[in-house]
């Protein structure tokens, strides 16, 4: 715990988006197999995006410092175009719209 | 109120240097504000074009997923590794900047450049390996799509490294306001282009 503390926020950012970029690492490599991640899988890997996103907006672009309008602006944005791409992912994945 | 205040300053340590207490409104943001305009616009077109992407992936899966097939993720993951990395490094020359280390500043920028520039070294091998199957901007609409995207992203990162390299020439001759707002706009830039990545990269090599 008191090594913890030693790390500071933007310090501990680096490595939760290090940590977060591994875990994609995985789908990487199932992807490079071949593999289709699904609709769980693709919801999954936008979350990480949110996440990781968040990360750079609040602590590397220190949006945390700028008051709450920011935050939620610049993270709405983040996640109303993640929520948007899923929601296309998965219609194309139950067959509501697609080619035929 | 002002109690609060005073020991909410003294729990940040020397290397949690925040930013100068900011005004509201524009104000808020780090760095110069016409900058900050050139990032909502910049998201806003990755993030239509990125919208555009989802929707053409869906109308033509089969035409997507043989392209997919093609690409390196692991190659895009580790230069989401390399990007962040950059953008940590950016950030800390801020912070120095912001603590009159001025010489660590400018070297934190320069490194920050020169791990971006890693970047580029990984998209070009990714770039030769595809063209070095016969898979050009013309060969389906996956691969334009791919290429007009990453290409506008690699840009924005070649972009980005001429900034930070700008930045950090900043001359100890320069006002320690200026300085401050030189290194906070670079970075904010750098940040951007590693925000428009972490989309990018699952929509376009993960997701299938």
């Amino acid at each position: 715990m008191t090594h913890f503390k030693k790390i500071d926020r933007l310090t501990l950012s680096w490595l939760v988006l290090i940590g977060l970029t591994a875990v994609t690492l995985l789908f990487a490599r199932h992807g490079d197999a071949g593999g289709s991640v699904g609709i769980a899988g693709a919801a999954l890997l936008l979350a990480l995006a949110v996440a990781k996103g968040r990360e750079i907006l609040l602590h590397y672009l220190e949006l945390d410092q700028a008051g709450p309008g920011w935050r939620l602006a610049m993270t709405g944005w983040l996640v109303l175009l993640c929520g948007v791409i899923l929601l296309v992912t998965t219609a194309g994945a139950l067959g509501w719209i697609g080619p035929h | 109120m002002a109690d609060i205040e005073m020991r909410g300053l003294e729990m940040r340590g020397p290397e949690l240097t925040g930013p100068e207490e900011r005004a509201g409104g524009l104000a808020a943001l780090p760095g110069n504000l016409m900058m900050w305009i050139l990032i909502f616009s910049e998201l806003a077109v990755f993030g239509a074009a990125f919208i555009g992407f989802a929707v053409a992936r869906v109308l033509d899966p089969a035409t997507f997923a043989a392209g997919q097939a093609h690409l390196n993720g692991t190659a895009g993951a580790l230069n989401t590794m390399v990007l962040v990395t950059s953008g940590y490094l950016a950030a800390r020359g801020v912070a120095a900047g912001r603590r009159g280390a001025v010489a660590q500043a400018r070297r934190a920028m320069m490194m920050a450049a020169a791990v971006g520039s890693v970047f580029l070294a990984v998209k070009a091998m990714e770039y030769s390996a595809t063209l070095g199957a016969g898979l050009t901007i013309d060969t389906d609409t996956f691969f334009t799509l791919y290429f007009l995207l990453t290409g506008f992203h690699a840009l924005h990162v070649v972009l980005g490294i001429v900034i930070l390299l700008l930045v950090s020439r900043s001359g100890p001759e320069t006002m320690p306001e200026t300085l401050i707002e030189n290194l906070e706009t670079g970075a904010a830039f750098w940040h951007m282009v590693d925000l428009v990545w972490v989309i990018l990269y699952p929509l376009v090599y993960l997701i299938r």
